[in-house]
């Protein structure tokens, strides 16, 4: 990058231009005091000097009018879309040459090719052969570079083991078997690469050569302590999962926690894990329930209900007991109401009542309520909150159109007309549209719910006796 | 060769070197982010270094897609800019250079919002008042260009990321791969060039010569 060029200006030709370079110089803020005050004081002096600065000056200002390029919003997708199209291409081209038109070139080709492969089979062979020994030495260390770099030493190492979040008790078979091999055996696993992992060898490679010695030591030292580990299995898997898990942090976070020292990146370390454990608890619990899991859950949380019912309304505050009390005939809403209650006091589902529905739920809402488990009970309920929430207000939703559609029309506005009271009139004043078909639709059945055997027109279905009352 | 200690430091101080590290693991995203910030500030130096807006757009994809192709071998040494300017430079002038072998007529800023339209063009051209007609706040960004197309390219170049990319001379002699002493040259010799070319303008207010033809000659893109 910092190689001159040959047709760099001649200083000769530079001479002549001293005056306007200086000129230039002093605009571009380049100049330093001493030659800026000079510059100055012939300013204030030489009036011919002082008109060509002030042209200079005017000529660069009028460069303000040239419009900043705008570019369409499909540009960037475009330019991302022909990159990935160039790569496939490169790829494609690489393993399969395109048949050409005229036999001549083909043949032309084919020498060219062959000669191409021949050369860059004894290349490849002269460099694998000449500098494996090197490179095989280094091979476990050249592949992990990156990540042995960020773990820096065996200490670090070990405390990352300790925090928990990147050791498993169980590791994949094989783990320790990559430390054990023999040099003969690293040698026949190279040359048995194909020609592209070659490739990608040779450039790690060289940024490893690139490296200071006493940073490749560093590296050297730590991938020997590792060999020689009594515990090389796990430590191999925390080295991968330690590696895997700084891919996924954002660049800033990643440079920042590599600048620290090693206590300070160890203490930063488990609080990123900390707080993505929390995103992954709040993710949890805004993620769409399985399908089949929904009615699983409803039954799990109903029979909690109908357990602690006693209990939850003793503890209802005046106001919303009385309001309980208001909801005759509406069974769905009082069912809803009290489950809301119910899971407004984080503590009601006890850990036994998680393993029992863990048990009943499918694969994927069970995995959700594990990874929590990690987290503790808290974490649990929390997640299992905003489903019940989700489930109740995604029911009450649906019973409230059916409620709407089961009354007329007609039958409402008589209602409105007839019945409702000044201060329900006052009311509905303060509220937007919707809400005010609801609150009238819930004034509706307040007033008449508790006439009515069946309230609504349900579809028929076939009764089930296994089923809880709040889904029947 | 780039060390070790100069490429954390350049990642530590410059969040687009760590997209570009990301970018060389593979990020597919990280790459995206680079494209939007970097796109339009390309363009806007491509689409005056070399004067057509199609081309630019070319060539900006081509900085992107050798960006890309260079991706596993990068090793911060530089700002992330001046990387991607290094290699703008050089797409730039090998593309000015075939253009020049091929004996192209350099038909300067098509497409560009403030050119006047041929009919229009053709009108001025008949009145009789060019080139010694006052130009108008319309024009004036047409003048500009033409005075910037007058220049050579590497001038053009050197003048464009200082003027746009706001460089220091250290930043275009790396980006130019030139010394500072020849970039202050350059510069200056830009600078007077420019000064000369706007000059009547400055003075009187009116065309300069050097760009009827564009204000006259005004084309399709391509």
């Amino acid at each position: 990058m910092n190689n001159r060029p040959l047709n760099a200006p001649q200083f000769s030709e530079r001479e002549d231009l001293t005056v306007e370079e200086e000129l230039v110089a002093y605009l571009d803020g380049e100049l330093d005091g001493a030659a800026a005050i000079l510059v100055e004081r012939r300013i204030s002096e030489d009036r011919k000097y002082r008109q060509q600065l002030q042209k200079l000056q005017h000529a660069w200002e009028l460069l303000d009018v040239l419009p900043t390029s705008e570019v369409s919003e499909d540009f960037a997708q475009s330019t991302v879309d022909m990159v990935v199209v160039s790569a496939q291409q490169a790829v494609e081209e690489a393993g399969l040459i395109a048949p050409r038109k005229h036999l001549l070139k083909k043949m032309l080709l084919g020498v060219t090719l062959c000669l191409g492969c021949v050369l860059g089979y004894l290349l490849l062979m002269f460099y694998f052969e000449s500098d494996n020994r090197y490179l095989v030495q280094d091979l476990e260390v050249i592949e992990n570079m990156d990540v042995y770099a960020h773990i820096g030493s065996m200490q670090f190492l070990k405390a990352l083991q300790g925090v928990g979040y990147f050791s498993r008790d169980e590791v994949a078979s094989g783990r320790e078997s990559q430390a054990m091999l023999s040099v003969d055996e690293l040698e026949l696993h190279v040359s048995q690469m194909n020609a592209s992992d070659k490739q990608q060898m040779q450039s790690q490679y060289e940024r490893f050569l690139a490296l200071e010695e006493a940073d490749r030591q560093a590296l050297r030292q730590l991938q020997s302590q590792l060999r020689k580990d009594a515990d090389v299995a796990h430590l191999n898997d925390v080295v991968e999962r330690y590696s895997d898990w700084l891919k996924v942090l954002p660049a800033n976070e990643r440079y920042e926690l590599l600048s620290l020292d090693r206590e300070a990146r160890l203490e930063r370390v488990r609080e990123l894990i900390a707080r993505q454990e929390e995103q992954a608890i709040e993710h949890a619990g805004r993620l769409q329930l399985a399908r089949a899991d929904v009615p699983v859950l409803v039954r799990w949380v109903t029979e909690i209900l109908r357990r602690d019912e006693v209990e939850i309304l003793a503890k209802l505050p005046p106001k919303a007991r009385k309001r309980f009390d208001q909801m005759t005939g509406l069974e769905m809403q009082r069912r809803s109401f009290l489950l809301r209650a119910m899971v407004q006091a984080d503590s009601r589902f006890k850990e036994q009542d998680i393993r029992r529905l863990v048990e009943k739920v499918s694969g994927k809402t069970r995995l959700l309520l594990e990874k929590a488990e990690k987290r503790g009970l808290e974490a649990r309920q929390k997640v299992l909150k905003e489903w019940v929430l989700k489930v109740v207000d995604g029911r009450q939703q649906a019973y409230v159109t059916r409620l709407r559609r089961s009354v007329g029309a007609k039958e409402l506005q008589r209602f409105v007309k007839e019945e409702l009271t000044l201060e329900q009139r006052r009311t509905l004043e303060n509220l937007s549209q919707d809400e005010i078909k609801q609150r009238i639709l819930r004034w509706y059945w307040q007033a008449h719910g508790g006439k009515m055997t069946t309230p609504l027109r349900e579809p028929v279905r076939k009764p089930r006796d296994d089923r809880p009352a709040i889904i029947q | 060769m780039v060390t070790d200690t100069t490429a954390l430091r350049y990642a530590q101080q410059d969040p687009d070197v760590r997209l570009m590290l990301q970018v060389r693991d593979d990020n597919a995203t990280a790459f995206e982010e680079l494209v939007l910030r970097y796109q339009a500030r390309l363009l806007s130096v491509l689409e005056h270094a070399v004067g057509r807006r199609g081309q630019a757009e070319d060539l900006v994809q081509e900085v992107f897609l050798r960006v890309f192709r260079a991706r596993k071998r990068y090793q911060p040494g530089a700002k992330f800019s001046t990387w991607l300017f290094t290699i703008a430079n050089n797409l730039a002038s090998n593309s000015q250079r075939s253009r020049s072998r091929r004996k192209e007529v350099n038909i300067a800023s098509a497409g560009s919002t403030t050119s006047l339209q041929p009919l229009e063009g053709m009108a001025i051209a008949e009145s009789g008042l060019m080139p010694t007609r006052q130009v108008d706040a319309s024009e004036r960004g047409a003048v500009v260009r033409a005075a910037i197309q007058s220049l050579s390219d590497r001038q053009r170049m050197a003048l464009l990321l200082c003027k746009f990319e706001e460089m220091s001379y250290v930043e275009i002699a790396e980006t130019m791969e030139l010394t500072v002493p020849a970039v202050k040259s350059l510069l200056s010799r830009a600078r007077v060039n420019l000064k000369d070319a706007l000059e009547p303008y400055m003075q009187d207010g009116v065309l300069p010569r050097s760009s009827v033809d564009e204000l006259g000659g005004v084309g399709p893109d391509e």
